[in-house]
């Protein structure tokens, strides 16, 4: 049990408004020791709401943060606290006061976000004096947005349910500008050239909706005419574009010519290259 | 009408699909569903492979909307677009290629086609594995310099049938690694500036891995002189 000694006062809790007993210690020598309060309310933990302890974001883009503060009474949001980033060229923190804030991704790189905020807190289940919570770090990642696709693989070969129709699989693979893939991301395909005129009589393409590509940011682009009953060389010339969804940022535009017995992509009647840009 | 049953029965069955009792979610708006399970030769569940569909009469452009067995091998595909479709199944890892490609599927009823209608889910199909293929591994290099020839072409086919093939390219070290059914296989490589390859050179060898089995071919390309 702590001692008490000094004066006493009565005044209100400023975090909470209710009237509270301040004292203050005095020391052995007769110094103001500490302020503390008796019967208040305290705080067990300050922390993000709902934070991940990793956030991954795009150069651009925005997060929200929310610290809040468990009371002995319930949580409640803690706009005096102080958020900042360990490094704002990478990721920013604003505004300064609020129970809302918004983390940018400013550069390439990682930057761990912190807070602090003074609060009660309650010693030797008694007592409340001020202290300094600290809430569990996140870190922020941030990555340049998608900018254009790779080829990673390409397949052709005859259909199984109608080898006489060729079918050819081009694996793509979103980057950044550097060339590095942005992992799991989503892509949206459109076709440039329309109508499009099928001379194999089986219809028309539809392009590929909003999609998530794989935890590599690999997608298939696929080809075929279908299986027909016109055969040789019918099919139709077809220019498709694959986009970045959120932003409907274009990433690549093949030129493609969908025949029955062969399908050109990007002028390659063979296998492209593995490691060709495609680019918007 | 009990012989209209039985005939449709068997018709379903032809095609692969067996009455079940798959759980099934909706499919999205706009598209059905299909719902199955995934077994390799010994009807065994095959877990983690990956699913898709293909409009067999229709062109089939752009991404593949796929999904991934679960422990059981079952799957649910609820973004089919309304008419015939094709399911195909792979697991390469555990050496099951793609059935959609002629070259790697011994018999094409054993890929199994579903009349999908807008809003409605097929359940119960089976699509069946295997036999398992075999691994075929190398490295492509200019036979002068050691240096990993990237832009050439590699076909594979069969022997008796040059017409069954698969076209594509190494990676960008010059490797390659590919399935391969157990069947005799010809291998040839090509690229600009190189004379052609060809397994076993003029004899026109085969190549010949069991399944499951796995070979290395160390492809030295000639520069043209």
């Amino acid at each position: 049990m702590r001692s008490k000694g000094g004066y006493r006062i009565t005044s209100s809790n400023p975090f909470t408004g209710k009237l509270v007993t301040k004292e203050q210690i005095l020391s052995p020598s007769g110094q103001i020791a500490m302020p503390f309060y008796s019967f208040c309310d305290f705080v067990t933990a300050l922390y993000f709401n709902n934070a991940p302890s990793s956030i991954i974001l795009n150069v651009g883009q925005t997060d929200t943060l929310y610290p809040v503060c468990d009371w002995n009474y319930g949580t409640t949001a803690a706009p005096d606290a102080s958020v900042w980033s360990s490094n704002t060229s990478i990721a920013s923190v604003s505004p300064s006061w609020g129970s809302a804030r918004t983390l940018s991704g400013v550069g390439q790189g990682s930057a761990n976000i912190q807070a602090t905020a003074e609060a009660p807190e309650l010693i030797d289940n008694d007592f409340c004096s001020l202290f300094w919570w600290s809430a569990p770090t996140v870190s922020a990642q941030i990555k340049l947005p998608p900018h254009h696709l790779h080829v990673v693989a390409d397949v052709t070969g005859p259909i199984t349910v109608c080898p006489t129709t060729v079918f050819r699989s081009v694996r793509l693979q979103v980057v950044d500008f550097q060339h590095t893939p942005v992992g799991s991301t989503s892509v949206q395909e459109s076709y440039l050239n329309q109508p499009i005129n099928n001379t194999c009589g089986s219809g028309s393409p539809t392009p590929t909706v909003c999609s998530v590509t794989d935890t590599a940011g690999r997608f298939y682009d696929t080809f075929q005419v279908g299986c027909n009953s016109v055969g040789g060389s019918c099919g139709f010339a077809l220019h498709n574009r694959w986009s970045w969804c959120p932003a409907g940022v274009a990433l690549g535009t093949l030129l493609n010519d969908v025949r029955n017995n062969q399908v050109t992509v990007e002028g390659y009647t063979g296998p492209i290259p593995t490691g060709t840009e495609i680019l918007p | 009408m009990t012989k209209l049953i039985a005939v449709l029965m068997l018709l379903a069955l032809s095609l692969g699909i067996v009455v079940g009792e798959d759980s099934t979610e909706a499919p999205e708006p706009g598209f059905g569903g299909v719902a199955g399970h995934v077994a390799d030769v010994d009807g065994n569940p095959v877990d983690k492979a990956e699913v898709y569909c293909q409009l067999v009469a229709e062109p089939g452009m752009g991404g593949r909307a796929s999904v991934f067995t679960d422990v059981n091998g079952k799957f649910f595909l609820n973004r089919v677009l309304p008419g015939t479709n094709a399911i195909h199944a792979s697991k390469p890892d555990d050496g099951y290629p793609d059935t959609m490609f002629a070259f790697f599927v011994k018999d094409s009823r054993r890929v199994p086609q579903v009349l999908v209608q807008e809003g409605s889910v097929t359940t119960g199909l089976l699509v069946r594995l295997g036999p398992k293929a075999g691994r075929l591994t190398g490295r492509i290099v200019d036979s002068d310099t050691g240096a990993a020839v990237v832009r050439s072409e590699i076909r594979l086919y069969h022997q008796g049938n040059p017409d069954v093939y698969v076209l594509t390219a190494p990676d960008e070290q010059g490797k390659f690694d590919f399935l391969v059914p157990a069947v005799k296989v010809g291998l040839r490589v090509t690229a600009r500036g190189f004379q052609n390859w060809e397994y076993g050179g003029i004899s026109n060898a085969a190549i010949l891995i069991e399944g499951g089995g796995a070979k290395e071919v160390h492809v030295a390309l000639k520069p043209r002189k």
